[in-house]
């Protein structure tokens, strides 16, 4: 099997980038199961002179990765007790549906990854309970991080820190007109260099006739006490599914997104995102989106405005 | 032209993976075939196949999203076996998969 989206972003009219591709393969054996998915995300061109100059200018065609997003055995024993042995997303709402053919907003919440980390190299546990219930359960550790030399020349950096924990706990329950799902989650990232943190997060999930609500919300200390600072962040997406044609779904999404990081200095990094835009969706495997997207910096300035337009598909 | 010259072209233009969808219920641990309403109506569902482009448009949706979360159960022998082992869940194939 191999899904690959295909996106593209046209930002003040003028930028057109190739923005992810992601192959996913899909293999099971009895009561096992083997992914892997391998990612091209804003990845620089294989071609690039390597001059050094991408992520330390922000040459837009030079900032990005291309990575094993997932990569792990899973043993299916009961639905109520399921393992994962290797590299996965930490299982957060946006997280576990960041696909451009899933999520409403182009934009990503700027909580995402950075309260709870973006992915778990270790062990997952995770299954349905009785009453709705559903749990996760994680620990591992970090990836290894990169320097990259004046040259181009990457080292990686064996920097792994110790064992993290992790938890979920997802209650679900379906209604005539639709579902929820609210979750609470906490974790324990441990870290000898900049300092431990044990973010917290709350989740909603509803689905009411046409209406969708996504809302999300984490916050934790940062780990080094020198900073004094706590890093929090919120959103939520609303959006309402209008029938166009046989197949077709036509979604008006607004998105209020917040950030603040109180250790840095004087909230240079709190801002405020406010997204207005359209999903259209022509068929299950297509979505187009439009997308109006508003920051205010702390002090409620306008620090930027832009329109986007993607374009996203599913290849099977 | 002849007509036997119009065979292969009517092959070409013929859809190549034409089959029916059937949907299966484990209804009290025996499991049975059901039609698309009551599948839909189903609350636990193992979604599979999300290539089968037979699939209606709103299972198909639903299918995308489980794949790219990588809860799919595509080989035969393990949906037939989830399916056993979870009352009340139901699942989907063609009619020449032996899930019941």
């Amino acid at each position: 099997m191999g899904p690959v989206f295909f996106c593209n972003d046209l930002l003040h009219w003028i930028s057109i980038g190739l923005v992810q591709i992601s192959f996913l393969f899909q293999h099971d054996y009895e009561m096992f199961r083997f992914i892997a998915e391998v990612e091209y995300a804003h990845a620089p061109a294989i071609e690039d002179a390597g001059e050094g100059n991408g992520a330390m200018t922000g040459a837009p065609d030079e900032v990005g990765e291309i990575a094993v997003e997932r990569a792990y055995a899973e043993a299916k024993f009961d639905k109520a007790f399921n393992l994962k042995l290797g590299k996965d997303l930490t299982p957060t709402l946006w997280q576990l549906n960041h696909y451009p053919n899933l999520v409403m907003p182009y934009t990503e919440p700027q909580m995402v990854k950075n309260v709870f980390k973006g992915r778990n190299i270790g062990l997952l546990a995770h299954g349905k309970l009785g009453g709705g219930l559903r749990y996760h359960a994680w620990t591992g550790n970090s990836e290894a991080s990169y320097t990259q030399g004046a040259g181009g020349q990457i080292t990686i950096v064996d920097d792994k820190q110790p064992l993290s924990l992790g938890g979920k706990i997802t209650w679900e329950s379906n209604f005539s007109n639709g579902s929820v799902a609210v979750a609470a989650l906490a974790a324990r990232y441990n870290d000898a260099t900049s300092g431990s943190t044990s973010p917290l997060g709350l989740e909603m999930n509803l689905t009411f006739e046409r209406f969708l609500v996504w809302a999300e919300y984490a916050s934790t200390k940062k780990g080094d006490p020198a900073l004094d600072g706590k890093v929090s962040g919120f959103y939520t997406v609303v959006s309402y599914a209008f029938d166009v044609g046989s197949q077709g779904q036509l979604s008006p999404f607004f998105m209020v997104d917040t950030f603040k990081d109180t250790s840095s200095a004087v909230d240079a990094q709190a801002s405020n995102r406010y997204a207005l835009g359209l999903n259209y969706k022509p068929v299950a495997t297509a979505a187009a989106k439009l997308e109006y997207l508003r920051t205010l910096a702390a002090n409620g300035n306008a620090e930027s405005t832009g329109l986007s337009m993607s374009l996203a598909y599913f290849f099977n | 032209m002849k007509k036997s010259h119009l065979l292969p072209l009517l092959l070409l233009a013929a859809p190549l993976s034409a089959h029916a969808i059937s949907y299966y219920k484990n209804d009290g641990g025996k499991v049975t075939k059901i039609d698309q309403a009551a599948f839909e109506a189903c609350d636990s569902v193992i979604y599979r196949n999300v290539a089968d482009n037979e699939l209606p448009p709103a299972i198909k949706r639903k299918a995308m999203g489980a794949a790219l979360r990588a809860e799919t159960v595509n080989d035969t022998a393990s949906a037939s076996k989830t399916l056993k082992a979870q009352a009340g869940s139901c699942t989907y194939g063609t009619d020449a998969e032996k899930l019941d």
